[in-house]
């Protein structure tokens, strides 16, 4: 799912977004904003650029005369979920919304091991959670990631009930990143209320298409719901696109809002979008930092 | 409205090509993950619901009415202002009847009144009014309907006089442009300048039997007179024959000579039998439904008749009489009481009896010799009464009380009254009897014996009823069924213990069947002013000159044209989403 190339791009990027108590329990595989250090001394790496000064561990630098540095091992599991919402609605584009929601957990699952964070991944479709497994090192990154690439979309959206489900069962505390096209037409964010509730701490990003933001419509259109195929359809036109776009640009505001009034990371992301651009999404939103 | 080029309208059916053209197809067909953003938009814009339609039907109708205009464009509409109804009376008496030279009057009033139709314009309303005893809207059509000439064509006429005043009295209630009347009788004076009079019919001689009459009262065993009157109404003297016959048994056959103008008097004795006496003309002549004449004679039935007073002459006159009983004794308890009561010289008359001839106390002088003149009124009484040489001495100056009926008078006073009251039947003879040398008068018997009639009758049936007046009859109560002159149902009501018969347009023997009993009741044409043939109708010229205007047809291509401009331009707005906008930059807003 990736290539040289982009591992190449999220080897210099660790995770961020995660709550300072989360940080705190994280220790020095990441490039953290605070103070915070762990208690348990988990391993001895060489000293580079930027690291705390007060983590050179001097008695070595003594004996050897290298510089190297603790780092510190949280005492609890500080985890990276990541939920991707496999419903059908995923499938639609070419590339698809589900190809990218992918191709976005690949990246942290990746950037999460070799930052040695623990990582689980999950895919919902209706209420339904399938866990795809979770990956404490590079090792198990390969074989996660493989498992990812024969994941498809089916069923209907069932957003907040899958959240609700997860944050019921979820162990630990950590970030949560949910990866969605948020169109479920009974989606309340209630799911991601329940989260917050357990103490995780969500992220929410939006795969959606660029004919969903800015359809182009050329005369009379039937529009059948992907997700249920015997709904009755809807007949438009291109003169009820502009009103589309408003209604479309209101749904994409409420979910801003809602970011921003419980403070949880929102970032939009269109499926076609380059590799490139889908980290510095990513990066716009915190969940990605330059480890440098 | 109408149309001067009603061809176009077959381009309508291009309306049906509009409705197949309309019908769309989607040009693609989309999987989407929004549907419910798509729909969410549709309560606040009425138009996305007309879009989850395979056509949109506002502009449909617009294009169907823009069609349904250019097309009525294209034919040229008019419209004709609706125009004042024109009534037209049609004299239905009896006198319409009359033929000459095979053509009836009636006849010549259809060919006229359908002359007189055809050229008014065609939406004009017709009022058709039947002028008989009862004149009667007989329906109300536009002129080019089919229904009134079929209406014209099933007239006839009755044998009833005429009431052309109440006909046209009943044209004025809707205010009519104009009132045409068609009738064989000359146009009266009070006719009114907004009638157009149309007379029908040709002089013509007829001879009609105008009365028939028994003034005998039926008595068991003895031969009852029956006295028919006949009158020439022709310029030249007639011989006819007329026979006589009771219940269709033939009874005698009499040769008539008639003078010109004559009425001629026949008395025939029909025998003691009950039943119904036809006279009939065995002629021809230009009316034939006043050539024959029924009378129905009761069951025998002497007349008691109770003498309380009387002087001489007049007990004379009664003691003529056949079939009646006088009595001169008072009347003795338990005796069943008199028919009549006659009281001749008696102060006043007396209360408590139901029919009364009465003579009040003569005037000690004699008083002034006066000529009996007849008022004209149509009673019993004064039938077959010659008046013309009566004279009677004067017994005092008194007037009519309301009720009574002044059938003759004597220097302006009255002298023969009749009045009837709550039942009670009172005939007064108000001049000096024994001095009076009307007393020795053929006419004075007659007299008496019209009043005993009139007063013993008890009102069981009319025997002298016109075409046109109600048949009453008193018997016992019932069910009754009535039946017409020629088999046809009649309508019956029962009013005050009698049964009448309000429709008796037709002449003949009507039957009234009441549980099972049958009794035959008489009607007889109308002769007084239908009969006379030979004064009334000069034919007058038909009145097409006084017709109302045609009015003119009103061109209305131009708003149809207009119409079809602006249902383009309410089409062309519609398709390009005109009004469909505008809540979509509120919601943007």
């Amino acid at each position: 799912m990736l290539i040289p190339e982009e591992v190449r791009l999220l080897d210099e990027l660790a995770l961020g977004g995660f709550a300072p108590s989360d940080e705190a329990l994280s220790a020095g595989v990441r490039r953290s904003r605070g103070r915070h250090a762990g208690h348990e001394f988990y391993e001895y790496r060489p000293y580079e650029a930027g690291d705390d000064l007060r983590r050179i561990d001097w008695t070595i630098e003594a004996r050897l005369r290298q510089l190297v540095v603790r780092v510190a091992r949280p005492e609890t599991g500080a985890r990276l979920h990541v939920l991707i919402d496999g419903s059908g609605s995923m499938a639609a584009g070419l590339p698809g919304k589900l190809a990218c929601s992918l191709r976005i957990a690949a990246a942290l699952c990746w950037v999460a091991a070799h930052r040695r964070d623990a990582t689980a991944i999950s895919v919902f479709s209706g209420s339904s959670i399938r866990h795809l497994g979770s990956v404490h090192g590079r090792q198990q990154a390969f074989r996660l990631l493989e498992t990812l690439a024969s994941t498809e979309a089916g069923g209907r959206s069932d957003i907040d009930h899958a959240l609700s489900t997860y944050a019921r069962t979820a162990q630990g505390r950590g970030l949560v990143v949910v990866i969605s096209d948020f169109f479920d037409a009974q989606c309340r964010l209630d799911g991601v209320r329940a989260l917050l509730g357990r103490g995780l701490t969500p992220a929410l990003v939006q795969v959606v298409m660029r004919d969903e933001i800015d359809p182009t419509i050329a005369g009379l259109t039937e529009l059948r719901d992907i997700e249920n195929d015997s709904a009755a359809p809807l007949w438009v036109d291109e003169t009820m696109v502009r009103a589309y776009r408003a209604r479309v640009a209101g749904h994409t505001e409420w979910l801003r809002t809602f970011g921003l009034a419980n403070g949880v990371p929102w970032v939009q992301i269109e499926a076609a979008v380059p590799f490139r651009g889908l980290l510095a999404a990513l990066e716009r939103t915190g969940l990605f930092l330059p480890y440098a | 409205m109408g149309f001067k080029n009603a061809g176009a309208l077959w381009l309508l059916g291009l309306i049906v090509l509009l409705l197949f053209a309309r019908r769309q197809t989607p040009a693609a067909r989309l999987h989407v993950a929004t549907l419910h953003l798509w729909q969410s938009m549709a309560p606040s814009r009425p138009a996305a619901a007309f879009r989850s339609l395979r056509r949109d039907p506002i502009a449909i109708c617009l294009q169907a009415a823009f069609l349904v205009a250019t097309v009525g464009a294209l034919a040229h509409p008019f419209v004709t202002p609706r125009p004042s109804p024109v009534a037209i009376v049609i004299d239905l008496s009896s006198s319409m009847n009359a033929r000459h030279s095979g053509v009836s009057r009636l006849d010549q009033a259809r060919a006229q009144i359908r002359a007189l139709i055809d050229g008014l314009p065609r939406r004009t309303r017709v009022q058709l009014i039947g002028a008989h005893t009862n004149p009667a809207l007989l329906g109300e059509f536009p002129a080019g309907a089919p229904a009134v000439r079929a209406l014209l064509d099933s007239l006839r006429a009755w044998d009833t006089p005429d009431d052309m005043a109440g006909a046209m009295a009943l044209a004025r209630n809707d205010r009519p442009a104009g009132i045409h009347v068609f009738s064989d009788h000359q146009r009266p004076a009070a006719a009114g300048t907004d009638v157009v009079w149309s007379t029908v019919g040709e002089r013509g001689p007829n001879v009609a039997i105008t009365a028939i009459s028994a003034p005998d009262p039926a008595v068991a065993g003895t031969d009852r007179a029956v006295v028919i009157g006949i009158r020439n109404y022709g310029p030249a003297p007639v011989r006819h024959r007329m026979s006589i016959d009771l219940d269709g048994a033939s009874l005698v056959t009499v040769p008539l000579t008639i003078q010109p103008g004559a009425l001629q008097t026949v008395p025939v004795l029909v025998g003691s039998r009950a039943g119904i006496v036809t006279a009939r003309l065995d002629m021809q002549d230009d009316l034939p439904s006043d050539d024959i004449r029924r009378i129905a004679l009761a069951p025998a039935r002497p007349i008691r008749i109770r003498i309380q007073s009387a002087s001489r002459h007049l007990r004379a006159a009664l003691a003529a009489l056949s079939a009646t009983i006088i009595e001169d004794t008072p009347q003795r308890p338990g005796d069943s009481p008199p028919h009549i009561v006659v009281c001749d010289g008696c102060p006043r008359v007396p209360a408590d009896e139901s029919a009364v001839l009465f003579a009040p106390v003569p005037p000690s002088e004699r008083g002034d010799l006066l000529r009996l003149l007849h008022t004209g009124v149509r009673h019993p009484i004064g039938e077959l009464v010659p008046f013309a040489d009566a004279i009677v001495a004067a017994a005092g100056s008194r007037g009519e009380a309301p009720g009574d009926t002044v059938l003759a008078r004597a220097g302006g006073q009255p002298a023969i009254l009749a009045s009837t009251s709550a039942g009670r039947r009172v005939v007064e003879l108000r001049f000096d009897l024994s001095r009076s040398p009307l007393a020795l008068d053929p006419a004075f018997p007659v007299i008496i014996w019209n009043a005993v009639q009139w007063l013993a009758d008890d009102g069981s049936a009319d025997e002298n009823v016109r075409a046109g007046e109600p048949l009453r009859w008193t018997g016992p109560a019932g069910t009754p069924r009535g039946v017409g002159p020629g088999g046809e149902p009649v309508a019956t009501t029962v009013r005050g213990g009698r049964t009448v018969i309000a429709d008796t347009r037709a002449a003949g023997v009507y039957r009234l069947r009441i549980d099972g009993a049958e009794h035959r009741l008489v009607v007889n044409p109308a002769v007084d002013g239908e009969s006379d043939l030979a004064s009334a109708p000069v034919a007058g010229p038909t009145p097409s000159a006084s017709l109302p205007p045609r009015d003119s047809d009103h061109d209305v291509t131009a708003w149809f044209v207009f119409a079809a401009l602006a249902l383009l331009a309410l089409e062309s707005l519609v398709r390009r989403g005109a009004f469909r906008r505008l809540p979509v930059r509120h919601a943007v807003r």
